[in-house]
């Protein structure tokens, strides 16, 4: 077996047979951990079929590299300590990172029911919006009449204002606090044009001033 | 090779890919000052770190402060990464490299204080024991060949110790090896070849010690166990492990 440059490849050369037993020797360490070439290994073998007793060579190698092998499944088998918390504390010590670490954000039910609460009243103001516009639900079939009081909960908190045309006209307990909206025509269905913008309970009566006394919602009416 | 095996080879290649690209994602996530990414690092690569770690060293605490000091290093020079190689073969240098030294300073420190004792100098790879360590006998059957083969390894030069935990214990190719340990091909074959081979003889060694101990407490009635083991130790004539350290320290 030649030697590399370096005289320290200790492997039988490619596509040459062993000659000595000190060459097949020498090459048993690396043989028996799979670690030779093909040719290397045919060479190997062929001496062995050759030299049937040197067979014990190979399997004192062998057992040897079992040893190992067995070590190296406990050791991959066996529990490793978490290192994270110590490198983390070591990286605050030095300043790189600050010296609490930061929070995981937190999904927790709370914070979906408050988001999801948030998009039904949105939703719902928006459908509301929709349903006192042109086509909705108001223009056609006769209201059934509601007590301004029984919804809004204000009665005689409310301001007087004339209603005609082109008056300017107040929710009763509007939190727009004297802020004017206006009716836009006689015969407009539009009583509100903010409707989406004031809150749900103070809507709700003012549906439609034509439909009868007690659908009218404005103060004006029931004078 | 039937094509099955062919099969699982690509499929583990694969597998090995798919790992390092998704460590290189998170070590750009970590470059960008994200903790959470460089924590995930960590957890990850842990064991690599501390197994080969565990193998080098000798005790249970050195290792993980190795391994610790590792993974501080890494974060220290994540800038300089360089994404043309795997993120487990820097982590496997940096370990092996930090052992390697320790285990120089510890040498020094062990020669220096047996040279105040006023022992003759002359040290050897056998040396490296650690005999504040319980002796192998007083452990139970499974972890006294666990503590044995640990010895073994420590007896060895520490060049061929990190070879060969990082073939045996880590499974890696001699290709990667190389690059790890930052030497040739042919230099980590022939580490492997003489660590496989100087592991066996002192393996050897040592059963025969065992035989040979057995029998002479056998032959004494089973009396004073430590005394019968301790002289045999002695008089077993050393193997070329003696020569292993300076083969080690010149390649």
């Amino acid at each position: 077996m030649r030697r590399d440059g370096d005289g320290n490849d200790g492997r039988a050369d490619e596509g040459q047979t062993i000659r000595t037993r000190e060459e097949f020797e020498s090459s048993l360490p690396l043989f028996v951990g799979g670690d030779l070439d093909p040719a290397d290994e045919r060479a190997v073998e062929g001496w062995l079929l050759q030299h049937p007793e040197d067979r014990e060579l190979l399997e004192a190698a062998a057992r040897a590299r079992v040893v190992l092998k067995e070590h190296g499944q406990r050791v991959r088998a066996a529990e490793v300590p978490d290192l994270w918390p110590g490198v983390r504390r070591a990286l605050g010590e030095v300043g790189v990172l600050p010296s609490e670490p930061v929070p995981p954000r937190q999904w927790n039910h709370v914070g979906w029911s408050r988001g999801f609460a948030a998009a039904a009243a949105l939703a719902l103001v928006t459908g509301l919006g929709f349903m006192m516009g042109d086509g909705g639900p108001t223009s056609g079939a006769p209201q059934q009449p509601t007590s301004l009081e029984s919804v809004a909960g204000t009665q005689g908190a409310g301001q007087v204002e004339a209603f005609g045309a082109d008056a300017e006209v107040e929710l009763v307990g509007s939190r727009r606090r004297g802020a004017p909206l206006r009716r836009p025509g006689p015969n407009g269905e539009h009583l509100i044009d903010e409707a989406p913008l004031v809150p749900l309970w103070q809507v709700l009566p003012v549906v439609d001033p034509a439909s009868g006394p007690a659908g009218s919602q404005l103060a004006s009416d029931r004078r | 090779m039937t094509g099955r095996e062919d099969g699982a080879g690509d499929g583990a290649e694969r597998a090995r890919r798919e790992a390092a690209l998704a460590d290189h994602a998170l070590v750009r996530r970590a470059q960008g000052s994200d903790e959470e990414a460089f924590g995930e690092l960590v957890q990850r690569h842990q064991g690599r770190a501390y197994r080969v770690a565990r193998n080098l060293v000798p005790s249970d605490e050195d290792a993980q402060d190795i391994a610790q000091e590792a993974f501080l290093r890494v974060f220290r020079n994540l800038e300089r990464f360089n994404f043309d190689h795997d993120f487990t073969t820097w982590l496997y240098r940096i370990v092996t490299n930090l052992c390697i030294d320790f285990l120089r300073k510890r040498r020094v420190a062990i020669s220096v204080s047996r040279g105040r004792e006023g022992e003759d100098g002359v040290e050897s790879a056998i040396d490296l024991e650690d005999h504040s360590e319980p002796a192998p006998w007083e452990y139970a059957e499974a972890t006294e060949t666990a503590a044995e083969v640990h010895e073994v390894l420590a007896s060895l030069a520490p060049h061929f110790q990190s070879v060969l935990t990082l073939r045996e214990i880590e499974g890696l190719g001699c290709p990667e090896i190389a690059e790890i340990v930052g030497a040739t091909h042919v230099t980590v074959r022939w580490r492997l070849h003489r660590g496989r081979k100087l592991f066996q003889e002192e393996w050897e060694r040592r059963a025969r010690m065992r035989q040979q101990g057995a029998a002479n407490l056998i032959q004494s009635g089973g009396a004073a166990e430590g005394s019968v083991s301790a002289p045999t130790q002695q008089s077993e004539p050393r193997t070329d492990n003696e020569r292993s350290r300076d083969e080690g320290t010149r390649s």
